[in-house]
């Protein structure tokens, strides 16, 4: 299966949801962070974070896990590895688009304490890792 | 010496400690108060041990009397004292979370229902950070339904990422990107907004005397220096009565703080009169003095004083300083400096960790919030050193009248 980019992509029946993979998430923009997982990777990581409900309102945050660790998902602006993502809709036409967040870096790409309790509790992540996220501190997911 | 340690087993992500009550915030929202004084009086299982754990966790202040420091300097009896830390710190204190809920006040879902991310108690008032922003409750009630307020005032709604209460009335608040705030606590002046003090990142802050150290972890950190500046109200009525106003001053970076130059960043926090900056190489001292005598060639900061250790690996995340030395925080270790140029490393991975510096009684503390236990430091070296020749730790000083009703200066602040 493969996506292109910059075109609204239709995901039902796995979700409701409408995705948009934007090239300016892939094109090296010196402002944007990049991914650097192929664009179904991307696609599926917002499936998953629909699925398993890691929503807040109009944002969605989702990971990967190799089983073990999370995987790396993409390069901050500032070259550094990223390994959560977050999905944005905007006025509720459904239409979702993501990138890699950099919550070191900006207060907006910290997911919420619900989502990282949501985390703790499947296992992906663990309790320091949720106190490092909240305050912005690097840590090794 | 080693410390002598505490361990309470339980899921805990938060907390504070404050006149005889110990607050932990749960990983499922839930808020427990403990009898702290009761919990400590149950553990010895000998009278020899009773008044070492006070000393330990209920009175770190009183062995720096300056009665007992003339004690000290007779070394039999400073062997007596010494030896009774020494046992202490050998013996295993671990309660489970059934032990002990014997000793809970109250317990209640945490206000507002939603984990904090940063808490602070003073002046009888619980102050914390979510996503939501800043807010306020009343805490040490008398309510064992709610030993905290349930129906907590929000003061602000910026996204904050720490929040440190100094001595005086104030709330430094870090914002990140947005800056470092300032709130103003002061029952006669408190603010209904905080004050931007700066719009340069700020992860977390500290206070030295009425200045603050804003540290950040992705930008340079830097000194808000503000000023005593005392005003007379030049009316004869008031008998020679003055207003003082603290005033800011500007800011100092840290590289001309450590004499370095820009792009040598390394992580830097400051408390009271010290300021300190771990590198990759060791670790470097600026004592600070709040009021230079300017008249004898004195400046705000003094040289800048190395140790060549580097007790840590990884990447330095924080830092933080009490009496007893200087905490570093790396990503999967606690480093204590102590006072007496011994180091205590405390392996992670580390939840969430505090000194109270501010306290009366806990300043010897380090609380230390595990996967599924708190520990609960107490660090007693520091009563036998000499104040004045310490790098490590705060220099320790007699806690000043703190009533300001009865003082005769008023303070603005501008």
């Amino acid at each position: 299966m493969s996506y292109k980019l910059d075109q609204n992509i239709d995901l039902s029946p796995r979700t409701n949801a409408t995705y948009f993979a934007s090239s300016v998430h892939r094109n090296r923009q010196p402002n944007k962070s990049q991914w650097v997982i192929s664009v179904v990777q991307e696609v599926e990581c917002f499936i998953e974070s629909q699925i398993n409900n890691w929503i807040e309102g109009i944002f969605s945050w989702g990971m990967i896990s190799d089983g073990n660790n999370l995987i790396v998902l993409g390069k901050s602006v500032y070259n550094e590895e990223l390994k959560l993502a977050k999905f944005v809709t905007k006025n509720d036409d459904g239409v979702w688009h993501g990138y890699p967040a950099d919550f070191c870096k900006n207060f907006q790409d910290r997911p919420g304490i619900k989502i990282l309790q949501k985390w703790r509790n499947c296992g992906h992540i663990e309790k320091h890792h949720i106190t490092k996220i909240r305050q912005g501190k690097t840590c090794s997911l | 010496m080693q410390p002598v340690k505490i361990s309470i087993l339980g899921d805990f992500i938060d907390c504070q400690i404050y006149r005889g009550r110990l607050y932990l915030w749960t990983f499922d929202g839930k808020l427990k108060v403990y009898n702290w004084d009761d919990l400590i009086n149950s553990l010895p299982n000998s009278d020899r041990d009773a008044l070492p754990l006070k000393f330990c966790f209920l009175d770190g202040n009183y062995l720096y009397k300056s009665e007992l420091v003339e004690l000290f300097h007779d070394n039999d009896f400073k062997k007596i004292l010494l030896d009774k830390f020494s046992l202490l710190s050998n013996k295993e204190y671990e309660l489970s979370e059934k032990q002990a809920d014997k000793f809970l006040f109250g317990e209640q879902d945490t206000p507002s229902k939603i984990i904090p991310t940063d808490t602070e108690l003073y002046s009888n008032t619980l102050y914390y950070i979510t996503e939501q922003g800043l807010f306020s409750t009343s805490a040490h009630r008398r309510n064992k339904k709610y030993p905290v307020g349930s129906k907590p005032t929000k003061l602000w709604d910026c996204d904050l990422l720490s929040i440190k209460a100094n001595t005086y009335p104030q709330l430094a608040l870090s914002g990140g990107s947005e800056g470092l705030f300032e709130y103003n606590l002061s029952t006669e002046f408190k603010s209904s907004e905080p004050t931007q003090i700066s719009k340069r990142h700020s992860s977390f802050a500290n206070y030295t005397y009425w200045s603050i150290y804003n540290t950040s972890l992705i930008e340079d950190s830097y000194m808000a220096l503000f000023s005593i500046v005392n005003n007379s109200l030049g009316d004869s009525l008031n008998n020679g009565e003055y207003k003082s106003q603290r005033k800011f001053e500007k800011e100092i970076t840290e590289q001309k703080i450590f004499k370095t130059q820009r792009g040598q960043s390394f992580l830097s926090w400051g408390v009271d009169d010290k300021i300190y900056r771990a590198t990759n190489n060791g670790f470097e001292i600026v004592e600070f003095k709040n009021k230079p005598n300017t008249e004898k060639g004195e400046q705000h900061f003094a040289q800048v004083q190395k140790l060549d250790l580097q007790a840590w690996k990884g990447k330095v995340i924080g830092g933080g300083t009490s009496y007893y030395g200087t905490i570093v925080e790396c990503e999967n270790a606690l480093v204590v400096l102590l006072s007496d140029n011994k180091t205590k490393t405390i392996q992670g991975p580390i939840t969430k960790w505090r000194v109270y510096p501010r306290s009366v009684n806990y300043q010897n503390h380090l609380h230390v919030i595990k996967d599924d236990r708190i520990e609960i430091y107490s660090f007693n070296q520091d009563y036998f050193l000499n104040q004045d020749e310490k790098l490590l730790g705060l220099k320790y000083k007699v806690p000043r009248n703190l009533y300001w009703k009865n003082s005769k200066i008023r303070k603005l602040y501008t």
